[in-house]
């Protein structure tokens, strides 16, 4: 079956618009239209530690189902395995040493297998720690003392970056496009906030109303072929 | 030994975080021995590296395999010898490289093989270590033979000392044995004294006229026609417990014991 480039242009549209309606409610989520966008919001109280709003214009930098690096405000972190996790299940990036590289952050393995690590949270400063009970040996007196494992990475782009999705969460840096990647609470990079969610930037009713207004073009668009493809008809007919 | 705990983690139920029971292996090792090794040991490495040493510790625990395996995992490990049990001394490679660093003068905390000189430095901090042991062990020598392990097994209770300065390492010791439990007595007799114990009393010797039963109906009062005084036994679950006249005193009815039984098992000793 053939479809005109009009209508499959048409049929795109509606699956882009769908798009925003559907991501309407994730967290972070940016609109493919700018008409859907709403104001930013603010971001929202919940009691999970290790969920985390980024400021703004951040990113959290992870990876999406193909590997690729990826880019994400939702900020509801988890722990798999003793490494930290985005909401997909892939592994959050941040800096374990002050200067080190970017890597994977991971409760030390033998404080893991022995079940001493407890309480992990993410601090305003990025920086995920968890408790460890210890014991002076002079006093005997038991102590608690906060481990830091590492502290999470921001990217942020320049203004104006068009970034593609990689998925409902996730965005990609465009080629050639090299975002700026630091610290939380750094100088250039504003601080998280711990126990909060970041909201949504699209607007749910207007993203409904335009999604309605693309199937409604589309109709339009399948009555005017139809009515091209009529008068062509009756035309052969009269010339035969 | 099992022990009966609380989960780590509580679970929300409604608007409460509820903290489920379960039994968990927990090690008998006295937390104040552990104590003892570690003083012990940083004493010894103070002396080795010729400055006060601060460190902590971490309670002994029971590692599962899986445990087991993730602290042996690249670590060097040295083997001694005890009276009581055998010890192993766990350094990662990380920590392995800052002990041995440091008597140099240098701060590196990077995995990296060891120099020779370096290796025997490191031999010297652990000898060290191990001497501390014991208290748990009982290592009599000052100077204890090491042996390179290639692996961590039968070994049953784990320690850990983290020191904090002036280098930051963390040193595993593994040791062959758990104590065991000493059995003794949680609930004292003294604390059982209140107790509203139910006893049961059978009477003997009762006698009646035979017609008397036969006209026996509710609310009906049968006479006992006993010269002598009717005696009963005292039933405590079932076992009898003592024997004597009942009778009525000071308004309540009575039982004056003139005879205890004995039991199968013969007499007890309070606890």
């Amino acid at each position: 079956m053939l479809v005109n480039t009009a209508t499959a242009n048409a049929l795109e549209y509606i699956t882009e618009r769908a798009a925003d309606a559907n991501r309407a409610f994730v967290p972070g989520a940016q609109p493919a239209f700018a008409d859907v966008a709403n104001d930013v919001s603010p971001a929202r109280f919940v009691l999970d530690p290790m969920s985390v709003a980024p400021p703004s214009d951040s990113y959290f930098i992870t990876s999406d189902e193909r590997g690729r690096t990826a880019y994400t405000q939702n900020g509801a972190l988890a722990m798999s395995n003793g490494t930290v996790v985005a909401s997909n299940g892939r592994p959050v990036l941040g800096f374990g040493a002050p200067d080190g590289p970017l890597t994977e952050l991971r409760i030390d393995p033998v404080d893991l297998a022995l079940g001493r690590a407890t309480g992990v949270r993410v601090d305003a400063d990025g920086s995920v720690d968890y408790t460890r009970s210890s014991v002076d040996p002079r006093t005997g007196a038991r102590e608690n003392e906060r481990v830091v494992i590492g502290r999470l990475a921001l990217a942020r782009f320049p203004a104006a970056t068009k970034l593609p999705q990689a998925d409902a969460e996730r965005v990609l840096a465009p080629a050639g496009v090299i975002p700026h990647i630091g610290r939380p609470d750094d100088g250039n990079f504003k601080a998280v906030a711990p126990m909060h969610r970041a909201s949504s930037r699209i607007d749910l009713d207007l993203s409904l109303s335009r999604l309605n207004d693309a199937y409604i073009a589309f109709d339009a668009l399948q009555a005017a072929h139809k009515a091209q493809s009529s008068t062509g008809k009756t035309a052969m007919d009269l010339l035969k | 030994m099992m022990c009966l705990s609380f989960s780590r983690e509580g679970s929300r139920v409604g608007r409460k975080c509820v903290r489920e029971v379960h039994f968990e292996k927990r090690s008998m090792l006295p937390v104040s021995a552990a104590c003892l090794v570690a003083n012990a040991a940083r004493e010894a490495l103070g002396a080795l590296f010729g400055a006060p040493l601060h460190l902590r510790l971490f309670e002994p625990v029971l590692p599962s395999p899986q445990a087991w395996a993730e602290i042996a995992r690249d670590a060097m490990l040295y083997r001694v010898r005890g009276v009581r049990a055998d010890a192993i001394i766990v350094v990662r490679p990380s920590d392995a490289v800052a002990l041995a660093t440091h008597a140099f003068g240098e701060s590196e905390c990077a995995a990296r093989p060891l120099s020779q000189m370096e290796r025997m430095v490191l031999e010297r901090a652990v000898r060290a270590i191990a001497g501390s042991c014991a208290p748990v062990c009982g290592i009599s020598n000052d100077a204890p033979d090491l042996a390179i392990a290639e692996q961590i097994a039968g070994f049953v209770t784990y320690i850990e000392l983290q020191i904090e300065s002036p280098v930051r390492a963390r040193i595993g010791i593994g040791l062959s044995k758990d104590p065991r439990p000493e059995a003794c007595a949680g609930v004292r007799v003294e604390d059982l004294l209140d107790l509203q114990i139910d006893l049961a009393l059978r009477t003997e010797g009762r006698f009646c006229e035979a017609m008397a039963l036969a006209t026996l109906e509710p609310e009906a009062i049968v006479p006992i026609t006993n010269e002598r005084a009717i005696r009963g036994t005292l039933y405590l679950a079932g076992r009898p417990l003592a024997s004597g006249e009942c009778g009525v005193r000071e308004g309540r009815y009575a039982i004056a014991v003139d005879l205890l039984e004995r039991s199968e098992r013969g007499p007890r000793s309070a606890t």
